[in-house]
Parts: structure tokens; sequence; C-alpha cells
């Protein structure tokens, strides 16, 4: 699976990295709250793993390394451990490269109740959220192909993504009367961090990177064994 | 007798609305679907063999099926004594395969896309690879993009030749190229089989390479196997008998596998060259048939025109 991942990111080499400098850089920018770069930094996640779809899907590689001794399971297992990299590596750029450099640099952030880049909140939040959308799109990726695959993941995450937001907005609507959005959802994380303490807290947000990882890799190993190419 | 592929009784067949397979016309589609039906035949060790037919016919899709790309619906395929599906994993680090288009990274260099299939052999000799590249002039450092279609097929030969493959697999490696790399080659094949251990199936509509390197020839048409024989048994039983429309007396027809009826006169197939050398010596022309006459006859229908 290391083989793989690594033919991937030797294949997009230059264009995450291009991503993640564009990003870091632009972020760095003092207008930016923190609730944008975070989801900037799942933005490029995602976007790593569709750019390296992109580019298998059009020089049609899949086939190649369907030829080589390589097992389907072996190939859906890579895809996976490339999310969890590019999670790793959005999460990097997000609380390291600029989280630490804004914090070094004094860059100032629109607060609006947000606490920083740099809290377990915004980790809470950054991790499970892109995990989720990983997590989603390559099921969607594994039975329809890159190009089916990807629109209708489009479509689903908006349609996930509104349905959380209303929901958000109907369980927390004097909150969201009082204040902008991003303090809301980060209020409503920091009291659900101090009713159940920190260490469960996180063991919480980390059962909620891992959970839909493992459905959704269940899924997509179903899926692929049983498409033709 | 070893072998180094054996197909039983191989069916696959896709709906109407299959988006793997558009069979043409005259091939094995009926009612618009995709029929292979129980294709068998088998290659010996240290042969060549030569997979010919029409376009559409379902070379294609025996080769994807011994490569498990797609699912048999009946059938065995074993390849270097292995099933193909239960010994995927083994099969696939002894075999070498060149698609009719090369599918590597064209962005990157070839020293990169070297980089990008090596690791997953375990036998992969780097020095094999490097003797060949230089071999085929190769620029390392060029962007596969760059490269023309015959310079591509070169580094994937190249690399399906760098792993000690015991079984090279080519789907129509030579459409479309110049006859002097079809010439290189398959000389380069040639060369592959001369440790007596390894084999080659070559699919291809380009007959006359065949006629050149080919121990054996399987002929598939409509998603069946005409035949599947050594060349030279082939070459040697199949006619084409040209005459005047007296061949086409109804005593004459069944002997003809297909008629091709024209301004000039009648020109027929058959595959019992003494007695039609018997029955038309005189008052007709009797020609070895190429792989081309075979397949040109036999494409259309039952044969017959």
């Amino acid at each position: 699976m290391l083989k793989l991942v690594g033919k991937d990111l030797l294949a997009a080499r230059w264009i995450l990295l291009c991503g993640a400098a564009v990003l870091s850089l632009y972020s760095l920018q003092p207008f930016f709250s923190a609730g944008f770069i975070l989801a900037a930094g799942g933005a490029l996640a995602l976007a790593g793993q569709a750019t390296v779809f992109f580019l298998e899907d059009r020089n049609k590689t899949e086939i190649l390394y369907l030829s080589l001794p390589v097992s389907r399971a072996s190939i859906v297992g890579a895809r996976y451990l490339l999310g969890a990299v590019l999670l790793a590596a959005g999460g990097a750029m997000v609380f390291g490269i600029i989280g630490w450099a804004g914090a070094l640099m004094h860059v100032p952030r629109p607060a609006g109740g947000f606490p920083g880049l740099l809290s377990i909140e915004a980790a809470a939040l950054f991790f499970p959220l892109t995990a989720f959308f990983l997590s989603l799109y390559l099921p969607f990726y594994h039975r329809f192909g890159f190009g089916r695959g990807t629109l209708l993941f489009t479509a689903a995450g908006v349609l996930c993504a509104a349905l959380g937001a209303a929901g958000l907005k109907a369980a927390l609507s004097d909150a969201f009367a009082s204040g902008g959005g991003e303090a809301v959802i980060f209020g409503a994380v920091r009291v659900l961090r101090l009713s159940l303490g920190t260490p469960l807290f996180v063991l919480a947000a980390a059962a909620a990177v891992f959970i839909p990882f493992l459905v959704s890799l269940f899924l997509s190993t179903r899926f692929y064994a049983r498409r033709e190419f | 007798m070893d072998c180094a592929l054996e197909i039983k009784d191989l069916s696959k067949s896709y709906s109407p609305s299959g988006r793997l397979t558009r069979p043409a016309p005259d091939s094995a589609g009926s009612g618009g679907g995709f029929h292979l039906n129980e294709v068998s035949f088998s290659l010996p060790r240290g042969y060549i063999m030569g997979l010919i037919g029409p376009n559409g016919a379902g070379k294609t899709t025996i080769i994807k099926l011994i490569l498990n790309l797609i699912r048999r619906d009946g059938g065995e395929i074993r390849v270097l004594g292995l099933d193909n599906i239960a010994g995927e994993m083994e099969i696939k680090s002894r075999l070498g395969f060149v698609h009719d288009t090369p599918f590597f990274y064209e962005h990157l260099t070839l020293a990169d896309v070297r980089k990008t299939v090596a690791p997953f052999y375990r036998d992969w000799d780097d020095a094999c690879f490097r003797r060949l590249a230089e071999e085929f002039e190769l620029p390392l450092g060029k962007r596969f993009k760059t490269l023309s279609r015959g310079m591509k097929m070169k580094f994937a030969l190249a690399a399906a030749l760098s792993h000690k493959a015991e079984l090279l697999i080519l789907d129509e490696p030579t459409s479309g190229l110049d006859p002097v790399f079809r010439r290189e080659l398959l000389r380069k094949l040639s060369a592959f089989i001369q440790d007596e251990g390894k084999s080659v199936l070559f699919s291809t509509h380009i007959t006359s390479d065949l006629e050149r390197i080919a121990d054996f020839i399987t002929f598939i048409r409509g998603g069946r196997i005409v035949f599947s024989s050594p060349r030279d048994r082939i070459l040697g039983a199949w006619v084409v008998v040209k005459g005047g429309p007296e061949l086409l007396a109804a005593e004459n027809r069944p002997l003809f596998k297909g008629i091709r009826q024209s301004a000039c006169g009648v020109h027929a197939l058959t595959a019992e060259a003494d007695e039609a050398r018997r029955r038309f010596g005189r008052e007709a022309i009797v020609e070895t048939a190429t792989l081309e006459d075979i397949m040109f006859f036999m494409s259309k229908g039952n044969g017959h025109a």
C-alpha cells in the first residue's frame, strides 16, 4: 500500500505542493477568520485526493496498476491511506504552518467568539469533518469512477452540509439569533468539551474520525471488488 | 504438456448497455449485447501465440479476463499452472503486459514513470531495464507525453521485459506503428522466447506480423474460437481457390468457408487444401491462404457470400 501511496504522491507532488503553498501564503493574510482557514484546509485535503484521482483517470493508470501484482483491496486501502496522509497534511498546514506562523507573526484574526486555530475545539472540528467528507467521497469514487463519482459526491456533500447547517440552526436557534454562525458552532463544541471533559471529548473526536473512515473503507472495498475495467 | 496459458470453456456476457465492450456489427453481439462463448485454447511454454480476429471479436475481452480486470461468467483460466483468480498476485508478478495504449502518467519523465512501476515487482531488474532503455534509445529525462507512439510502446515493452516475466501478453502492440518498429518488436519477441520457459500471447489484427513469428494462431470471431492450431498446420490446410462462377456449383459450396464474388471471378476459402487441389487443380488457381485471407473471408456472418 505504501508503494501505491508513494506513486500517487510522486505523480501529484507538484500540484499538491503548489496548492499547499498558495493556501498557506494566502491564509496568512489577517482578514481570514479561523473558521475559513479550517474549511480551506479541509478543502485542500479533499482537492488533493480528487487531484490524484483526476490524474489516475486522465492517464488511465488504474488499468496499469490492476495489471501489476497488486490486489484490488490494496488499491482501495492505499487510497484510504492517502486520504489519511492528506488529512494529516491538511492538519499540519492549518495548525502548524498557518496557526503557528500566524501566532508567531501576530497575524490578527477576526475573532467572532472563536478561540483561534490553535485550540482543541478547532482540531475537533477540522479532523472529523474533513474525514467525514473524505469518507463520503471514496465510496462514490469506487462505485462510479472519477467523473460520476465526483459529481455524485459533490451533490451528496452539499446536501449533507445543508442538512447539517439546518440541524444546527434548529437546535441552536437562540444562540444563532445572538451571534454569528462560526461563534455558535464553536460555542457548541466548547460546551460539548466542557460537559464530556477533555479526555473523553478527544476520544469522541477520534472516534468521529475513524468510524466513518472504517465504514467507508468497508463499502469501497465491496464496490471495487465488483468493478469491471 | 506444460502450458503457459490454458483457457477452458471461458464465457462472458455483457448486456446491451454494457459500457466495456462495443462489439462491431459483425462481432459477438447478438441483440446489442456481447457474448464470449465457451472459448478454449492453450499456449504451451516456450511458444508465441497470435490471437487474431476482427475488431470486436473478443480478443481484448479474453485478455481482460486473463488479467482479472473483468469477471468471467464461466470456465477456467490457468496461467503458468495457477488459477488466474486464486493465484492472481503470483501470476501478475510473473507476467508482462503491454496494452494497446500504454497507460502511464503522461506528465512524468520516463525515469519517474519507472519509479511508479518498478517497486511493484519483486524481480525487477534495473540493470536489464537500463540496458533495454539504451537499446531502444529511450530518453529517460523526457516526459512520457512528448514521446511518439512507437517510443511509448518501446518503454512499455522495456518495463514488461524488466522483471523476468515468464509470459508476455501484448494487446495490439503494433497497431499504428511503422514497419521499422514492428520488425524491431518482433525481433525482440523472438529473442524473448529463446529462453524456452518464456511464452508470448500476441493479440493483433496485423496478421503479417504473426506470419513472421507466431508458432500458434488462435482465430476468434463473434466471441467464438474458429480455430486454434500451429501456424504451419493452418497455412498448410487453408487455401484460396480463384476461378470462374462454376466454382459456385452446389456440390462445391459445402467445401468453402467463405466466398467472395466480383467482376474478376470467384474467390473462395477452404480449410481442405488437398481436396481443393484435387477438385479444382486444373480449372482454377489454388493458392495458400494468408492469415489475412482467412480473416477477410470469415469476417462476415457465416463466411458465404
